[in-house]
């Protein structure tokens, strides 16, 4: 409480001691002062002539002149040479006098040179009698606002050139759902004249059925404001101004403008994307289905011909069985066609059954070591190996992401197969793989018969033989099958050969995932 | 043997509707060490009614083992087999599952609702007879058959 009395009281000692120096100055002084002490506006007076009369501080600091420098002179030096000659000094004082006030915003030369954006005011001075005494010019650097301001109308220069030139149609809208601004995309989208969308709520662009939801969504958007799609992955629609509806992808972006917060909507028509994955699924069903049906027609037909043809198999063998010889030789020639025909029969019967099982559902992929699969496949054609006396190098193979036994079938035919058509001299099949990026790469050579290149692409065909039966005895279903199981492993399966040479068959798998060289390590144990 | 043990010949129930097996099944019995009594019905209905012991199967045998056909018109063999041993007074009847159905569903189907075992039936006239007599050997000479069985039978009887 005293402090602040005494303080109260040194305040009103001051006062009484600059009151007291004003009654020293006159006023003509009083307001030169106080003209000085003006820092950001130079203040100056010219005669009737336009030539300098008085020049403050300020107009020092800003024109870089003293006043002993500037006093007398011309008041045009401060103007840039070319508006000094188109006679812009002079208009601005007629200007001033006509209207009685100029406020101009031009550039002016400092003393070094430079330029800088004035804003500056011309006010003629007269007497009580109306005789024009001079001018008092007041003159404000506003170089940086001017700076500002062009960094700014750059800005949205750019920002509208951006706008307008967008493909996608983009639609500013107010948090009060009023369309602040919409480019000629998003007019042409959604059937309006150009600038015909602005002032609109932006409910008219939407379907009424989701207007209601659009609205509660539009005050969440605005309660947390972040960049999103819109519609959170559901298929959104919007509607033109004839009615009509089309589907769209939505960006939205949070804006903060000075009239408040809004929301900048980056529209899509994805009508013609909607169209293509459409047919693009329809079509991939279509193909699932008629794949579905012909595998279930291949199993079934094959499965429910087995019983006739066993019987027709089991009669004819009983029939030679319980006949030979006591019939005639025709009759026995024309049994042994019929049991020879019903085995061969059978034979394709059980192959197409094979091949149309493969990749049937129900089989699922583990990491399969190469190495096993090959040795199971082996096993299986020990008698065959032996009999033709055929020797099989299996180098270090990986582990695959496969199916076990349809990889062992795979090994087992091209295995097989090599031996089937060896040549003169005893057949010798090697084994061995390579990594290729996320694949394997396998290679079954062999020193065989070999396959002209005209046939490379038919061997994989269902039931293609390129020998005459009894020559190579098969169906012709065991490379077509090798095809179908690698290319269910995600694989490519192709030839290579010299006919006369040999043949080597190539395949990829995919490897197991995260497995590099373990793989290996993994087919040497296996 | 089990003639001996029996005294009676062995009850064979054959649920088969092709009569080109049911004659070549019938043959390869016939032809069997073991005495036998081979009866047939064509379907899954027919094969209840003839445990059971309905209609015109009123003086049938209990069977002591079983032949079953997967694929057979109405009631299909796995209906059948699942009816069979879910039955008490027939689950302890050896069920061997006849069939031409190779496919892997079948197989673990088949064990799966109990089967005692499952045959594919070869394609080779020879292979099917010796798989027949093979059935009969093992099922009819090795096999030590459930006592239960045969009470059930005597009481039945």
């Amino acid at each position: 409480m005293t402090r602040a009395r005494n303080s109260s009281r040194q305040r009103t000692g001051d006062g009484a001691v600059a009151a007291g120096r004003r009654s020293l100055l006159n006023e003509e002084e009083t307001l030169r002062l106080l003209i000085d002490a003006v820092k950001d506006y130079a203040f100056y007076m010219l005669d009737r002539e336009g030539n300098v009369a008085t020049w403050n501080a300020a107009a020092e600091r800003i024109e870089g002149y003293t006043a002993e420098e500037v006093v007398g002179r011309h008041f045009s030096m401060f103007y840039m040479p070319e508006d000094r000659e188109a006679g812009l000094p002079q208009q601005a004082l007629d200007t001033a006098l006509e209207s009685g006030r100029l406020e101009v915003e031009n550039w002016r030369l400092r003393k070094d040179g430079s330029r800088f954006w004035a804003d500056v005011v011309i006010t003629p001075i007269r007497d009580e009698d109306g005789t024009l005494r001079g001018y008092a010019k007041i003159m404000r650097d506003v170089t940086e606002r001017r700076q500002a301001e062009e960094r700014l109308r750059l800005s949205e220069e750019r920002f509208r050139s951006l706008v307008e030139q967008s493909v996608d149609g983009i639609v500013i809208t107010e948090a009060s759902g009023r369309i602040a601004l919409a480019n000629r995309a998003a007019a042409r989208m959604f059937g309006y004249a150009e600038g015909d969308l602005e002032g609109r709520l932006v409910d008219e662009l939407l379907p009424v059925p989701s207007r209601a939801v659009h609205a509660a969504h539009r005050t969440r958007f605005h309660d947390d404001p972040q960049p999103r799609p819109m519609g959170g992955g559901l298929q959104l629609m919007a509607l033109r101004r004839d009615g009509s509806e089309f589907p769209v992808d939505v960006g939205l972006t949070p804006l903060q403008t000075r009239e408040g917060r809004a929301v900048a909507a980056s529209v899509r028509d994805i009508t013609e994307r909607k169209q293509a994955e459409e047919e693009l699924s329809r079509r991939a069903e279509e193909l699932a289905r008629s794949n579905a049906e012909l595998e279930q027609f291949a199993y079934v037909a094959s499965h429910d011909l087995q019983e006739p043809l066993r019987m027709v198999s089991y009669y004819t063998q009983l029939l030679a069985r319980r006949y030979q010889g006591r019939l005639d030789e025709d009759a026995d020639t024309f049994i042994a066609f019929a049991v020879e025909g019903a085995s061969h029969m059978q034979q394709l019967i059980n192959d197409l059954l094979d091949f149309s099982r493969v990749g049937t559902k129900g089989k699922e992929f583990h990491p399969v070591a190469a190495k096993a699969a090959v040795e199971r496949a082996l096993l299986n054609l020990g008698a065959t190996l032996a009999e033709a006396g055929a020797e099989v190098a299996v180098g270090e193979l990986p582990s695959v992401r496969g199916h076990d036994a349809e990889l062992m079938r795979l090994f087992q035919n091209l295995i097989g197969n090599a031996v089937k058509f060896r040549g003169e001299a005893p057949p010798r099949v090697e084994i061995s793989a390579q990594r290729e990026g996320d694949d394997w790469h396998f290679l079954v050579s062999d020193n065989g018969i070999g396959i002209d290149e005209r046939y490379w692409e038919r061997i994989f065909v269902i039931f293609q033989r390129l020998h005459p039966r009894g020559d190579h005895a098969g169906t012709g279903i065991g490379l077509a099958l090798c095809r179908r199981i690698v290319e269910r492993h995600g694989g490519r399966i192709w030839v290579e050969s010299t006919p006369g040479k040999g043949t080597t068959f190539h395949f990829t798998l995919p490897a197991v995932p995260g497995a590099r060289r373990e793989a290996l390590v993994a087919g040497r144990a296996a | 043997m089990v003639r001996e043990q029996l005294g009676r010949p062995v009850e064979i129930l054959l649920i088969e509707d092709n009569p080109g097996d049911v004659r070549l099944t019938r043959e390869a019995f016939i032809d069997g060490k073991v005495w036998n009594n081979l009866h047939n019905v064509p379907d899954g209905v027919e094969a209840l009614a003839f445990l059971d012991r309905r209609g015109e199967y009123a003086g049938a045998p209990r069977p002591d083992l079983i032949l079953l056909d997967l694929n057979l018109p109405k009631r299909d063999g796995r209906e059948i087999l699942a009816d069979i041993k879910a039955d008490g007074r027939f689950a302890a009847i050896p069920v061997v599952v006849l069939t031409t159905s190779r496919t892997e569903e079948d197989v673990l189907r088949s064990y799966g609702l109990h089967a005692n075992c499952y045959v594919v039936k070869p394609i080779d006239l020879d292979q099917f007879i010796k798989v027949v007599k093979s059935i009969e050997s093992f099922w009819l000479c090795i096999v030590q058959l459930p006592p239960a069985m045969e009470s059930a039978a005597g009481r039945a009887a």
